[in-house]
Formats: structure tokens, C-alpha cells, sequence
């Protein structure tokens, strides 16, 4: 449960990576989530045995796609955008469900061999939790960094008015590539964990139904800073976690949720909070 | 012997064409004029075959009689969510309108799953009368959505041409600034649209009902594939904006048919591929002009 969380949180983190500094909005970031976990389960099945070498190679594969992805995605307007990775998402949902079955089990799934490592036991709950853990922590720190420095800034600004930058002499696309691939390796990244923590893994891991979980988790954070994309996420888990375990019908009360934030709440959690310290002094 | 083979994957392309054609031209008018991806459309989709079903399978109610009472049901939810949601996120930031809409839809979706639970209702085709064609058997059902297709874009693009509240429309979604300061209230003519597109959307539902069944996802199922449609189609001037939807949904309704007729699972995804292909190629879809 716990470690479900912190890689919901990941995944939080990566998807606003791409939407919280540069405003894409993919709606189909499922597709790079499920691609890490299957590459990383079917790498350890049929080609190797580390599950490091697992990581890396599921990492890499999905970065390549994502560059792939990325330089022809690159000049759409955002509902193209949109629908494209929407597309791209049912495209990769299909191939795991049907013409891959053999290999990745279809609609039943496929076990994590994760027995193959033999020096670090991943059966082992608190193994995977504190690994998880610090990958997120390091994940965060850095994130933070980046924030204070220009590179935000640059961002930012993209966000804005790609071509006045563009003008200025920067070279937006890419930086624009390279943020891209970032985030879709750390959604990957999210995944992996998932794959390492339930030990196996069904197409819903690549749900193109899914895509509105982490869209919500981000804008109930806020999506300006990584701190809303991590209060955000863990706010919808334990939302998800406890409201569906009361009500039936929760998807009514998470939309509206959705519509209050979109109507209400736009800037989210984390921003509301630091809004109304700076305003009472409380921080500089 | 090749032609008896031929009629059935023809007739049923035209029909998923039709039945795309009907729900997509709603969402190509606020897609591409709004600048809305209208989610909850799906809703007003789905919501009408449920009350086909309440009325005429339940309690025996006339089939015409429930039909109406179902488009009479989606032209006040639309009036309702158009007014009171969606009104403020025209021409807005699009990530916003998408998930606003798609919030509404998971509430409808959920709303529907509570009344009538999640599971697939069949519906019985209300005209159940086989024509031949040469040697084959023909639906005369499927043959009838192909004609209302036609109909209904025959009538919509006479509106558009000779009506006075059509000419106002065409003009508002070219010039809203112009039109609003002749002291036209151009509110009333945006609902107005936006109506009409979800009726025909509901018209849509109600039609493809009884060939597979009321589900509750069956909106979020359409909806995919008619922005491709969509898409495909491409955005310019109104007119040539709705011929392009109806061409651009024969074509995917025909994609859909093929493929499916070769191999089965694929032919939801060939619809995907094709948005895919026309998103990387043609961004401005095969009628559009890149302006908009």
C-alpha cells in the first residue's frame, strides 16, 4: 500500500515534469508508466537476471521511444497533443493485450521474476519501500534544485511564449525533447517500482482509462512546483484509498472534485498554502 | 460471390459511419470554434439509449414515444451543463475544458452505473425486416441510420445556408466580436448549437444502441474514435468543416468495418493508427486549412 503510494507519487512527479513546467498535457502518460513496468518484467524473463540491468534497460528503451515520440509531437497544438498520446496510449494498451499476449500473458498477466537477482532480495517489503523511498527523495531534492535555477526560468518562459524565446536565441525544441524524455523516464521509472512491488503485472498497468488519476492527483497539488505534484498525489491516494473503500460510487465525488478544482481551486493545494503564509509573513 | 462478400463489411462500415458522423459533428462545432475538447458529449451519447430502454423495455412505452423523451432528456442536461460549466472555459486554457469535461462524464458514467449497474443491456432493433441484395440479407435497420445520416446532414447544411439563426451562427463562429456588437445576443446561439450537437449525439446513441448494447463506458468508447474523426476532418470554414466531418467519419467507419472484418480485435486500433498518421502528416486534417 505504502509503496504504492510512493510510486503513484513518481509518477505524479514525472507526469508534471511535462505539464506542470512546460503546460503539456499528455493524456496518455499511462502508456510510459506501463511501458517500464513491461519492458522491466519482460527483460527480466527472457533476457537477463539483474534487476539493475532490468531498470536500466526498461529506462532506456523507454527514453527511445519517448525521443522517437517527442521530435515528431514536437510543433502540435495542444489538443493534438492530447489526443495523440491518447492515441499512442490505446496503441501500446492494444499491442500488450493482444498480438504480444504470448509473451506478456494478455489479459491475465505476467509474474515479476524477481527471484533471478540473487544479492538483494526484492521479496523483501522494506527493501523495496526504502529503495523506493530515496529514489523519490533524490528525485524531489533534485527537482528542487532545478527549480531555484535558470533552467526554471528558461522553462517558464517557454511555457508562456515559445516563439519569443525561441527568437531570443534559445533552442526550444531541444530543450523542450530533453524535458520530455525526462519526464517519460520517470513515469517508466514509477512504473518499474509498481512491477517490483506487486511482483505482477496486468495491462492495467497500461489502462488508457487511467490517464485522469494522475491529472488529478497533480492539479489538487498544484502543478507550478514538485511539491504540489508529491502533496497532490498523496493527497488523491489516500482519497482514492478511503472514499472507495466507503462509497461505492466515488468516481461521482472524484469528479466532482475535478470540477471544483478547475472552477475554485486552480491553483492547488500546495500553492494555497504558500499563498497565505507569504501573505501572513509566515516565510520570505 | 465477391460482391455477396462485399455487402456485409459495406453496410456495416456505413452505419459506424453514420452513427460517428451523427455524434462527431457536435464536438467538430465546439472543438473547433470553442476551442473545447468536450468530453462529456460521450454523456449525452450514452444517457439516451438508458432511457430508450427505462420507457420502451421496462415499462412498455411506444418506441417513438421514448426516443423523443430521451432527446427531450439530453436537450436540458446540455442546456444545463453548457450554461453552467462549460460557458466560462471557451477559449480558455484547453487543458482546463478537457478535464472539466471529463469530470462531468466520469459523474454521468457513474451516475448511470448507479441506476442501472454496470453491466451491458441489450436492446432489441425495433425494425427487425431483412431486404436482399443481391443474394445477401440486408438489415433494413442499418440500412435506415445510413438514411438519417444523410438526412440530417442534408438538413444541417440547409440550415446553416438559408436560415436566418444558420447565417448567424456561421457568422458568430467566424467573427464573435462582430456579430456580439450588432447587439445579437450571441449566447442564445451558442447554446443553441450546442444543443443541437448533443441531440444528434443522443440521436447517435439511441441508434447504435440496439446493434450492440447499453453500457455505461459505451460514451467514453465513441468519443475516442469521433476525434479522430474530428481530426481527420480538419477545421475551416463551417460548411466545409461538417462536409469534411461526414466524409472523414464514412472513412473511418469504413477502416473500422475492414479491419475488423480481417482480423477482429484490430479494428478499434487501425482508427488509432489512422489518428495517428493524420496527427503527424496532416496536423490541419485532410479539409482543414492551417490558419485555425
Amino acid at each position: 500500500m505504502v509503496i504504492n503510494i510512493v510510486s503513484f507519487l513518481i509518477f505524479a512527479v514525472g507526469f508534471n515534469i511535462l505539464y506542470g513546467y512546460l503546460g503539456l498535457l499528455s493524456f496518455g502518460h499511462m502508456a510510459y508508466f506501463g511501458l517500464g513496468a513491461y519492458v522491466f518484467t519482460l527483460y527480466l524473463t527472457y533476457i537477463g537476471s539483474d534487476v539493475f540491468l532490468g531498470i536500466l534497460f526498461s529506462l532506456a528503451v523507454t527514453a527511445l521511444l519517448a525521443l522517437i515520440i517527442a521530435i515528431p509531437f514536437y510543433k502540435l497544438h495542444a489538443a493534438f497533443f492530447a489526443l495523440g498520446h491518447l492515441a499512442l496510449n490505446q496503441i501500446l494498451y492494444f499491442l500488450i493485450l493482444i498480438p504480444l499476449a504470448t509473451y506478456t500473458g494478455g489479459e491475465d498477466g505476467i509474474r515479476v521474476p524477481l527471484e533471478k537477482t540473487t544479492y538483494i532480495d526484492f521479496y523483501n517489503r522494506e527493501v523495496v519501500l526504502y529503495f523506493s523511498i530515496i529514489l523519490l527523495i533524490c528525485l524531489v531534492v533534485t527537482l528542487r534544485k532545478m527549480e531555484k535555477s535558470s533552467f526554471h526560468s528558461l522553462l517558464v518562459a517557454m511555457n508562456e511564449n515559445d516563439t519569443r524565446v525561441r527568437f531570443m536565441g534559445y533552442n526550444t525544441f531541444t530543450v523542450r525533447t530533453l524535458v520530455y524524455v525526462i519526464s517519460a523516464a520517470v513515469s517508466s521509472f514509477a512504473g518499474i517500482i509498481s512491477a517490483i512491488n506487486n511482483a505482477f503485472i496486468t495491462p492495467s498497468f497500461i489502462s488508457p482509462y487511467r490517464n485522469h488519476e494522475v491529472i488529478f492527483a497533480v492539479l489538487l497539488g498544484g502543478s507550478s512546483t514538485v511539491y504540489g505534484a508529491v502533496i497532490g498525489g498523496f493527497a488523491y491516494s489516500l482519497l482514492s484509498y478511503y472514499i472507495a473503500s466507503f462509497i461505492q460510487t466515488w468516481e461521482f465525488f472524484l469528479g466532482m472534485g475535478l470540477l471544483a478544482i478547475i472552477y475554485v481551486l486552480r491553483k492547488g493545494i500546495y500553492d494555497l498554502i504558500h499563498d497565505s503564509l507569504l501573505k501572513h509573513g509566515k516565510i520570505g | 460471390m465477391l460482391v455477396e462478400s462485399l455487402i456485409p463489411p459495406l453496410i456495416y462500415g456505413l452505419t459506424i459511419g453514420s452513427i460517428l458522423y451523427l455524434v462527431s459533428v457536435g464536438l467538430t462545432i465546439t472543438f473547433g470554434y470553442m476551442r473545447l475538447v468536450n468530453f462529456s458529449h460521450a454523456l449525452f451519447y450514452a444517457i439516451s439509449p438508458y432511457i430508450l430502454f427505462l420507457l420502451c423495455v421496462r415499462y412498455g412505452f411506444n418506441y417513438l414515444f421514448s426516443l423523443g423523451v430521451g432527446l427531450i432528456v439530453v436537450v436540458i442536461l446540455s442546456y444545463f451543463i453548457e450554461r453552467y460549466a462549460l460557458r466560462r472555459l471557451y477559449r480558455v486554457r484547453l487543458d482546463y475544458s478537457i478535464i472539466a469535461s471529463y469530470a462531468i462524464l466520469l459523474m454521468g458514467i457513474d451516475t448511470i452505473k448507479t441506476f442501472f449497474g454496470a453491466t451491458p443491456i441489450p436492446l432489441s432493433e425495433p425494425i427487425v425486416i431483412f431486404i436482399e441484395l443481391a443474394n445477401v440479407y440486408v438489415s433494413l435497420y442499418r440500412l435506415l441510420i445510413v438514411a438519417i445520416a444523410i438526412i440530417v446532414h442534408i438538413s444541417l447544411i440547409l440550415f446553416f445556408r438559408y436560415s436566418v439563426s444558420g447565417k448567424i451562427i456561421v457568422a458568430f463562429l467566424e467573427e464573435p466580436e462582430l456579430i456580439s456588437s450588432f447587439g445579437i445576443d450571441t449566447d442564445k446561439y451558442l447554446s443553441l448549437i450546442f444543443i443541437l450537437g448533443s441531440v444528434l449525439a443522443g440521436l447517435g446513441g439511441v441508434l447504435y444502441g440496439p446493434i450492440s448494447a447499453a453500457y455505461p463506458y459505451m460514451g467514453l468508447d465513441i468519443i475516442q474514435l469521433c476525434f479522430v474523426v474530428v481530426v481527420a476532418g480538419g477545421i475551416s470554414g463551417l460548411l466545409r468543416t461538417i462536409n469534411g466531418t461526414l466524409i472523414s467519419a464514412y472513412i473511418a467507419g469504413m477502416i473500422y468495418s475492414i479491419s475488423g472484418q480481417v482480423w477482429g480485435p484490430s479494428s478499434t486500433i487501425s482508427i488509432f493508427v489512422l489518428l495517428l498518421i493524420i496527427v503527424l502528416v496532416r496536423p490541419q486534417g485532410l479539409f482543414g486549412n492551417s490558419r485555425r
